[in-house]
């Protein structure tokens, strides 16, 4: 019996041992340590701050409780008063509140008693009762009174007596209270109210876990997180510097993630919304950390791939905040044309356009020659290209290699370029005139062309850059005829209607120029490219076996016996088409209304493994590591928490707006030029000089009114903002909706409503014109703003002001330019160096001067008095929005 | 008859109704005549009469006639009827008659045998009370446990919740473990049968029946024929026997360490329970008892039956405490916290 109860004992208390040698409880209890030795360090160091403060305020101490010594018998003689009113108070509150209890009894009871003649004498008994515990609660009260009122008076008596004492034992906790607050928090990790048992029991070690529910941006379920088990200290940051070891790092950029003031908390986020995993396992390998060797459900992301988790609720926004892989891979879909075959992307990557160009007037824009060779390897003649290569695939080799899938490539591209030559529509285009290429260099450079298309055969900017939105134009000399080139230049929308090349409204000479000048970039490589001919066989059994695909075998070859020639070079060329997919980047004549039945991204994306490279059959990218993992991360946003087909359902109209908008930016590659959040002009480095970039976006909302700007980017030509720039703001083929979009995005950046009720001249009162007009005079506005005058216009006219500007921006403008633009010209008139506060007095002190006497009198009329006028210039909102006012009434 | 319910009322007050019940215990055991036919006539008499009195006042009887009433009503009844019956057989021997050696007494198979058939009869012949929709901004003021924890939910009243929810629970755990271990001596143990029913009767089935009928809104106590006014004021909160000790008695302020504070309590039980015992074992009359029980127990069989035995009567103890002296707690310590 003894010996089972000794098994059993034993039995319990090995699974109770092993239950607790868990992996986590000793990372805690790591964990635990590493505080401890963190709050010893900063204990050691607040004592030592402390040091000499304490020594002072002990000394003081010392000699107040000297002085008090010396006055012992009466403080005694105080206490003890005290201390006996203070018991015989505590006694007299019990009491009262019994009396009270009583009282309240025998009042109800009272007002309970049923009436009549025999309970006259209950109800008699009662009310005597209620009587005399009302004169007993009255005596009580009184007592209590008086002894609070004889143990404040003590209490006083003491407090005065003590008052430095006390002040001085004040200061000292002060300077203990950071110790004392170490010295709790140290104990408090030492242990509880129970005493830790090493190894088997410790207060402070437990499962954590952050539970996530009621997560609108995911489908509803409840999550529990218990990374926090291991990962402590996530949440903090490193005061100390050194750095501590994982699991329990600090989260990188806590002002971003997991920070209590983050957008994205912890409590509320949790962890695997992330990065994945299974969050309620609490064991290394189950959480998913091992997704490769050990089976899990869940396996965690890699960390080069997080960026994905950003998708799951940012995806559709376009631009994703600080996930600048996520932007790239989605940026890279777009411009790579992914979505021209994959379609059903749940986040709408697509910019609505093609990815490639128009090949319907293909004969006219370049030689057969040229088209072979980069249909066969666009690589091989730019290693930017976008377009990807669809021959010498592994999945072409059939059972043969070599030669044999050399002649069939040759014979498949070159029907190819027999289709698109047969079936391009030429239109007649006017030969350019005599052009000077220096004019055209300098006129490439300067007006806005380098925003968009290269220049260097060489360069090493990525494929998803703005610089690359356009085609490199090193080596177009050697690629297009000039004829086509000038119809092109001249007007681009009207040889491809949807092309996201702007007109820059040259003019003949101008786009001869630019012609002469890009004739001369050329490649003799491109120069000597060869057609080859047709394998009559190879093509008629390839064509041969397309016919077999919908007709037997006797019908097809009686079919191709019947083609001649041309026809079978035509037709093969149309089959290839088809099978390759090209009308899923191009518009090909012919294949207007097909479409390319590519799996869909979602679908992709849901049964992506994460590999750095996404598995291709056809065709071929040539990505570089870079390139794969940002595709690689954008896929998996699609699909990492939930597959999503639109913004999180906590977007409003605002995140709508601004997706709208970056869409519309993104496919017209507004960032060329404009800095548009914090992001783009590179242009700027390109060419433009300082002082002259185009202006940045980023406050357009804020600054422009929605109709004015709408009817701009329908026609920036009509009316010149910025005379002295070289960089012309190109007229884009911008539809009624992308117009729209993009005036609600601005608005929206700059959470300000769409329409506002326009200020007019007649809402200013006689003294704010008055002044402003004056104002306006003393600080000499029209040198810069007046485009009457003879001298270049060196700002925006101010006669626009009125229907381009929106009135409250224009007093924040005035106020202060720079916080709204960084180098701006325009001078900060009212803040004299930054940091300063606003200052207009200076105004007050010249309207006092001879020179300005008329208008000082002009103002005397309509002020009450002359402290009133200079109160009024002193205060630099009101002197800005009397120019604003001003500036209302000199619109033409 | 407005009299004699008040006096009914005044009698039904928990200390008065505890002090009677246990005048009436005691002298009950020392009468032989009570279990006598014309005790039980009499005592038959006089339940009917209080029963045709009650019923006859609409506040009782609709206390009385509750569907949650009936299991306590049913189970009183035939408590009260078998416990006479075995009673009247035992009393025709000694007072402390053995145990006969069933094993489980006809008194107990028949109360609970009846008790079992009336609660079937209950579900069979009345719907279960079920009250409104619950209203989670409306929280009914007399929140009552089932009718099998209402002794404990009383005793509630006396202690924290802590000793008859979980250590009076764990104590009967304990009892029932041990009970291979207890009990195996051929004979009882003399005035075993009178503490038996000393705590069932009245630690149990008094506070039961107090806690059905006698308990209104705010656990006020009301007697059976006052009407249930939810406007009564409670009366004010106990005291900590700290505060009755260091201020009331004393007239000084009580102590700030929570220790020394308390002191005058835990000295207070630590005497109940280790000093009383060496007293009692040297006083005449109980040292010759305690002795013969520490033979026949054997020593730690009886170490254990007495602080069992003193845990009982501690809990009248505590009451009395309550009702005289104001003390809820003895010992009060929210520091920690603990409290009993």
């Amino acid at each position: 019996m003894l010996r089972n109860v000794a098994v059993l004992l034993v039995a319990v208390l090995a699974l109770a041992i092993a239950g607790n040698a868990r992996p986590w409880k000793r990372l805690q209890d790591t964990f635990l340590e590493l505080e401890r030795e963190q709050i010893r360090a900063r204990l050691d160091a607040a004592r030592e701050q402390a040091t000499l403060g304490l020594a002072e305020v002990e000394a003081e101490i010392q000699a107040e409780r000297q002085r008090l010594t010396e006055r012992s018998d009466e403080i005694l003689d105080l206490e003890d008063d005290l201390r006996r009113f203070r018991g015989k108070l505590q006694a007299a509150e019990t009491r009262r509140s019994l009396i009270g209890s009583d009282l309240e009894q025998a009042r109800w009871r009272l007002r309970g008693e049923p009436s009549g003649a025999e309970q006259a004498g209950a109800e008699q008994a009662g009310a005597e009762q209620v009587i005399v515990l009302e004169e007993r609660l009255r005596e009580t009260r009184k007592e209590v009174e008086s002894l609070t009122e004889l143990a404040a008076d003590r209490e006083g008596k003491l407090g005065a007596a003590r008052s430095l004492l006390n002040a001085a034992l004040e200061r000292q906790a002060l300077l203990l209270a950071p110790i004392e607050e170490l010295e709790s928090r140290l104990e408090e990790l030492r242990s509880g109210p129970l005493p830790a048992v090493p190894g088997l029991y410790h207060p402070g070690v437990s499962v954590r876990e952050i539970r996530v529910a009621d997560f609108p941006e995911l489908d509803g379920t409840t999550r529990l997180d218990r990374c926090v088990t291991c990962h402590l200290g996530a949440d903090r940051g490193d005061p100390s510097g050194e750095g501590r070891p994982p699991p329990f790092r600090p989260h990188p950029d806590l002002d971003l993630f997991v920070g209590a003031d983050s957008p994205h908390p912890a409590a509320r986020f949790g962890c695997t919304v992330c990065h994945g995993g299974d969050g309620r396992a609490t064991d290394y390998a189950r959480a998913g950390h091992l997704p490769g060797e050990v089976p899990s459900r869940r396996p965690i992301l890699p960390l080069e791939l997080t960026e994905a988790a950003c998708g799951s609720c940012h995806g559709a926004e376009v631009w994703t905040p600080r996930a600048p892989t996520h932007d790239a891979g989605w940026r890279l879909i777009s411009t790579l044309g992914c979505t021209g075959c994959h379609t059903g992307d749940p986040l709408e990557s697509g910019t609505g356009a093609l990815a490639g160009p128009a090949l319907l007037g293909i004969a006219s824009k370049t030689s057969p020659a040229w088209a072979y060779r980069w249909i066969e390897g666009p690589s091989e003649l730019d290693s930017a290209a976008r377009m990807p290569h669809f021959f010498d695939l592994d999945s072409d080799a059939g059972s043969d290699a070599g030669a044999e899938q050399r002649a069939r490539r040759r014979t498949e591209v070159r029907a190819i370029v027999h289709y698109l030559w047969e079936r391009s529509r030429s239109a007649a285009q006017e030969s350019p005139p005599e052009g000077d290429p220096v004019r055209g260099k300098e006129l490439l450079e300067s007006v806005g062309c380098l925003g968009c298309h290269l220049l260097d055969p060489a360069s090493t900017i990525p494929r998803a850059s703005e610089r690359r939105h356009g085609p490199n134009l090193a080596r177009v000399g050697s690629k297009i005829f000039p004829t086509w080139l000038f119809a092109w230049l001249r007007d681009p929308s009207g040889i491809r209607h949807d092309t996201p090349m702007p007109s820059l409204r040259l003019d003949e000479q101008e786009a001869a120029d630019l012609v002469a000048y890009l004739m001369t970039r050329r490649d003799p490589a491109w120069e000597s490219l060869e057609l080859p001919e047709v394998t009559v066989e190879v093509r008629d059994a390839l064509l041969l076996g397309y016919l077999e695909e919908s007709h037997t075998v006797e019908e097809s070859q009686a079919r191709l016996d019947r083609m001649s020639d041309r026809e079978r070079n035509v037709s093969l060329g149309e089959q290839t088409i088809a099978n390759r997919g090209c009308h899923g980047c191009h518009r090909i004549a012919g294949f207007e209304d097909a479409k390319v039945a590519g799996p869909g991204l979602g679908e992709m994306a849901a049964n992506l493994r994460q590999r750095w490279r996404p598995e291709a059959h056809d065709p071929v990218y040539s990505l570089t590591e870079d390139e794969a993992r940002a595709v690689t991360v954008a896929m998996l946003g699609r699909t990492f928490a939930h597959a999503r087909p639109a913004l999180p359902r906590s977007a409003g109209g605002r995140s709508r707006a601004l997706a709208a908008g970056r869409r519309v930016i993104e496919r017209y590659n507004c960032r060329g030029c404009h800095l548009v959040e914090n992001r783009g002009g590179a242009i700027t480095a390109a060419t433009v000089e300082a002082g002259s970039a185009p202006p940045d976006l980023t406050h357009s909302g804020a600054r422009l009114r929605s109709p004015w700007l709408h009817d701009y980017l329908a026609d920036p030509g009509r009316s010149s903002m910025r005379p002295w720039l070289t960089v012309r703001m190109p007229t884009f083929a911008f539809t009624e909706a992308e117009r729209n979009a993009l005036v609600r995005y601005f608005a929206a950046l700059n959470d300000r409503e769409l329409f506002t009720v326009p200020r007019r001249a007649e809402d200013s009162s006689e003294v704010d014109l008055t002044v402003g007009k004056v104002v306006f005079g003393m600080l000499q506005c029209d040198d810069c703003h007046d485009d009457d005058r003879d001298a270049p216009l060196l700002a925006p006219p101010y006669h626009r002001a009125r229907e381009r500007l929106r009135p409250d921006w224009v007093v924040e403008w005035i106020l202060d330019p720079e916080a709204w633009s960084r180098g701006t010209a325009m001078p900060a008139v009212f803040r004299a160096a930054e940091g300063e506060p606003l200052d207009s007095s200076f105004l007050s002190g010249s309207i006092s001067t001879p020179i300005y006497s008329p208008e000082r009198g002009r103002l005397l009329r309509l002020f009450e008095s002359e402290e009133d006028l200079h109160a009024y210039l002193s205060d630099p909102r009101r002197v800005a929005a009397a120019l604003r006012d001003h500036l209302w009434t000199m619109d033409k | 008859m407005n009299a004699v319910e008040a006096l009914l009322d005044f009698v039904a007050s928990p200390p008065w109704l505890f002090s009677l019940a246990l005048i009436l215990f005691l002298a009950g055991r020392g009468s032989r005549w009570l279990w006598s036919r014309g005790g039980g006539a009499l005592l038959l008499v006089l339940a009917a009469a209080l029963l045709a009195l009650g019923l006859a006042d609409e506040t009782f009887r609709h206390n009385l006639l509750r569907p949650e009433r009936l299991p306590v009503t049913v189970l009183l009844l035939s408590s009260g009827v078998l416990m006479w019956l075995e009673m009247s057989r035992t009393s025709r021997g000694a007072v402390d008659e053995p145990l006969p050696d069933r094993g489980f007494s006809s008194a107990d198979a028949g109360a609970a045998t009846i008790v079992g058939l009336g609660l079937v009869a209950c579900a069979w012949l009345f719907p279960a009370a079920s009250g409104p929709v619950a209203d989670p901004a409306s929280t009914p003021d007399l929140v009552r446990v089932p009718w099998f924890l209402l002794a404990l939910q009383e005793l509630s009243h006396y202690f924290d919740p802590w000793v008859p929810y979980f250590a009076l629970p764990l104590l009967f755990l304990g009892l029932l473990l041990a009970l291979p271990w207890l009990g195996h001596e051929k004979t009882a143990q003399p005035g075993g049968r009178s503490l038996f029913l000393f705590g069932w009767l009245l630690l149990w089935l008094l506070p039961l029946a107090a806690a059905a009928f006698l308990r209104g809104p705010h656990w006020i106590a009301f007697g059976p024929f006052e009407a249930w006014d939810a406007t009564r004021p409670p009366p004010a909160p106990p005291l900590a026997f700290s505060e009755v000790f260091w201020s009331g008695w004393l007239g000084g302020i009580l102590p700030e360490r929570w220790w020394l504070r308390e002191l005058p309590g835990m000295l207070l039980l630590a005497g109940y329970f280790l000093l009383l015992p060496l007293a009692l074992q040297r006083v005449g009359v109980t040292r010759r008892a305690l002795e013969s029980y520490s033979e026949s127990l054997g020593a730690w069989r009886f170490r254990a039956a007495l602080i069992a035995v003193l845990a009982l009567l501690l809990v009248p103890l505590k009451m009395y405490g309550r009702w005289l002296l104001d003390i809820g707690h003895w010992i009060h310590i929210p520091e920690l916290p603990f409290a009993f």
